[in-house]
């Protein structure tokens, strides 16, 4: 029999029955979806993850700091206090897969221009391994060891500065003007943000007492007062450096040791903390553990993705087995289907296998129908969940499903995201496909072996 | 003349749990080439059963049916499928057409199977639904038709093909004695057309009496061999 002829018996077969062959394909259809959308989901997820990730530009930098537990620990050198030594980052540096080392100290901080003030974070660096640590200058330009009292200010740093609260006794809320926060508490868009400070030109002055007000002065007299420059802006979206205003370490230990006069104690000598940068993501494991070993604490992002990854892969596994269960559900309904179609057309089958038919042909027919409705169940199902992903990541749809969220800025993929890439089409077609034949063997076997003179015999 | 189908000591029994029934006790049968044969007997002669045996449709207990000269009671189901689709056409009592399909369809089916292309197909179809008188019927579906009309595409079919022998079970016992008649003389006229092997059976001695040869099989034994003129003369105008 040839394929053609096969081809056209199969389709005029399933055109004879044709609600029971739309159900079947419906359940297909069904399935189908299901299973791409989750997968779709996943893999959209995934991205969204990933896209996430990238905003984090430091993810293979380690930050090491020293144990609080220092008696369970082989140290290095003889130490009582929980800074580290330049032994220590000279150790670091030895280590195989490091790129480059920083000693970091860091204190908090409140800037203050005009009635205008934040607190941040600041991070004292060596300036020379900024470009090592992929520090992205989005303003301006990175430190230089020469630098004093100049700022290098993380991305959302300039647009942080809010009216001063005026005293306890009014109680007013910090204003912040033109900021207009959206219902979900999402970021401004740039073109809403007019800013408070003009942070490279603006006189600011920074101190080391987080609880200064610009009416009221600084009350204990070991604050330093002092008047500082930006010099640089980062580029914004790296969540882990945003927030932070950066130094050259070593105007920072002046200013440090300065306090510590101040105060009539002693500076312990040493840093807060190092940033070791490794070669490749990979590295950061090994070096991890080993350090910890040793008896440092380290954190990193790279534990974060990990977790983050085996979290998505866990979630896909999961969405992908409900599908698959409906699926699975579909395909018992072709069986179903073909094994209801055999027990009809039982006469028609021995009449064939009388007049000339094989019992391939008989195989291949009914296979081929199965396979038929898969495939079609298939390429509806897909194609529905080509316009359901596209509907339901669309950015109307996302904002509604966010309760009205904020604003145009809003990044659409941060409620619903799909992504259905060509090979998921490719793998969903054979894989329906596959599923009709799987479920159309056992019925076309039982249409082979059926036998055909009792088909034909007269009831 | 060429022996087309030669039985020899066939033999078959059916369990039917404990107990054992001989359908046929020992048959052999020598059906030349272009012969008309009918198998006269009774319900439960055997008759049917020798004729599926000859077809290949059953495996005998013992003995071998060879088909032009080739054995095909140790042949599997497939090769006996390959034999049937080039040796043999058949007309069944109930017609056995496919509800779904026209006249033409269910005619040209054989020939799918034999991998025709669809052209030649329809044309021959045409041809031999025209040589049995339903010429204005190619797209009637079976429900359509009458009796008669239904067994006249079951013998286009079985013809379409133009094989070495017509199995024809009892092909008029669905009719009334005019039909039948009308039946019987296409069979015979389409025999001599196309210079065919028929075996026929049949329980009604007025119907085997068309044939060549009436082989009256009673027990699973052969009873009687009578040559015949056939009946073909009588009938006609």
């Amino acid at each position: 029999m040839k394929n053609i002829d096969l081809a056209g018996m199969a389709t005029s077969n399933l055109k004879r029955r044709k609600s029971r062959t739309l159900l079947t394909i419906m359940g297909i259809v069904i399935g189908t979806i299901s299973i791409v959308l989750m997968v779709a989901l996943g893999l959209g997820m995934k991205e969204t993850f990933s896209q996430q990730l990238d905003q984090v530009g430091s993810i293979n930098i380690i930050e090491v700091s020293k144990s609080e537990d220092s008696t369970a620990s082989t140290r290095l050198a003889e130490q009582t206090d929980n800074k580290l030594k330049d032994i220590d980052i000279e150790y670091f540096k030895g280590l195989e897969g490091v790129e480059a080392v920083s000693p970091v100290l860091q204190t908090n901080i409140k800037l203050v221009s005009g009635k205008y003030e934040m607190s941040a974070s600041l991070i004292g660096l060596e300036p020379d391994k900024m470009n090592a640590f992929s520090f992205d200058i989005d303003t301006g330009r990175l430190l230089t060891d020469d630098d004093e009292n100049v700022l290098l200010l993380g991305g959302k740093l300039p647009s942080s500065f809010t009216e001063a609260v005026e005293s306890n006794t009014r109680g007013s809320a910090p204003k912040n003007n033109a900021r207009g926060f959206g219902f979900g508490g999402m970021k401004p868009t740039e073109e809403e943000e007019t800013l408070n400070v003009d942070v490279f030109n603006d006189r600011i002055s920074m101190t080391l007492d987080t609880k200064y007000s610009p009416q009221k002065g600084t009350t204990q007299t070991q604050y330093n007062i002092y008047r500082v420059n930006a010099i640089g802006v980062l580029a914004d979206g790296d969540m882990t450096r945003d927030r932070n205003a950066y130094m050259n370490i070593h105007a920072l230990e002046q200013l440090l040791e300065d306090y510590s006069e101040a105060d009539g104690t002693t500076l312990e000598d040493g840093y807060d903390k190092a940033y070791v940068k490794v070669y490749d993501l990979d590295y950061c494991d090994p070096i991890e553990s080993l350090l910890e070993q040793q008896g440092y604490e380290t954190t990193s992002y790279a534990s974060f993705v990990e977790t983050l990854q085996s979290t998505t892969d866990m979630l896909q596994v999961a969405l992908g087995a409900i599908g698959a269960i409906a699926l699975l559900v579909a395909g018992i309904g072709i069986t179903n289907t073909m094994i209801m179609a055999i027990h009809e057309r039982k006469r028609e089958i021995g009449v064939m296998k009388v007049i000339g038919a094989t019992l391939m042909d008989i195989r291949n027919l009914f296979l081929l129908e199965a396979a038929i409705i898969g495939f079609f169940g298939g390429a509806i199902g897909i194609l529905l969940s080509v316009l359901a992903s596209q509907l339901l990541s669309s950015s109307g749809f996302s904002q509604m499903a966010m309760g009205g969220g904020g604003g145009k800025g809003m990044s659409p993929l941060s409620a619903f995201s799909f992504s259905i890439p060509s090979w998921l089409i490719i793998i969903g077609l054979i894989f329906t496909t596959l599923i009709g034949i799987i479920s159309g063997y056992i019925p076309a076997r039982k249409a082979m072996k059926s036998s055909a003179l009792e088909a034909i015999k007269t009831e | 003349m060429e022996n087309i189908i030669e039985v020899k000591k066939l033999k078959k029994v059916y369990s039917m749990g404990k107990e054992e029934v001989y359908a046929l006790k020992g048959i052999d049968l020598t059906i030349k080439k272009g012969e008309f044969c009918s198998l006269l007997g009774k319900s439960g002669s055997g008759k049917s059963t020798l004729l599926n045996m000859m077809a290949g449709l059953e495996k005998p207990t013992e003995g071998s049916v060879i088909i032009d000269g080739k054995p095909i009671e140790s042949l599997n189901e497939n090769a006996v499928t390959r034999i049937r689709k080039h040796y043999i056409g058949f007309i069944f009592q109930s017609y056995n057409l496919l509800p779904s399909h026209t006249a033409l369809e269910n005619v040209m089916l054989p020939l799918i199977f034999n991998d025709m292309p669809k052209k030649q197909r329809i044309e021959k179809g045409k041809e031999i639904l025209s040589a049995v008188g339903l010429g204005d019927r190619y797209y009637h579906k079976p429900n359509q038709m009458s009796g008669g009309q239904q067994q006249r595409v079951s013998i286009a079919r079985a013809f379409v093909n133009n094989p070495s022998i017509i199995f024809a079970d009892e092909p008029t016992g669905n009719l009334d004695s005019k039909t039948e008649n009308e039946i019987m003389d296409l069979i015979v006229k389409m025999k001599q057309t196309y210079d065919q092997t028929i075996v026929m059976v049949t329980h009604d001695e007025e119907t085997s009496k068309h044939a060549d040869r009436i082989i009256t099989i009673k027990d699973g034994f052969i009873e009687d061999i009578q040559y015949s003129g056939g009946k073909k003369n009588e009938n006609k105008d």
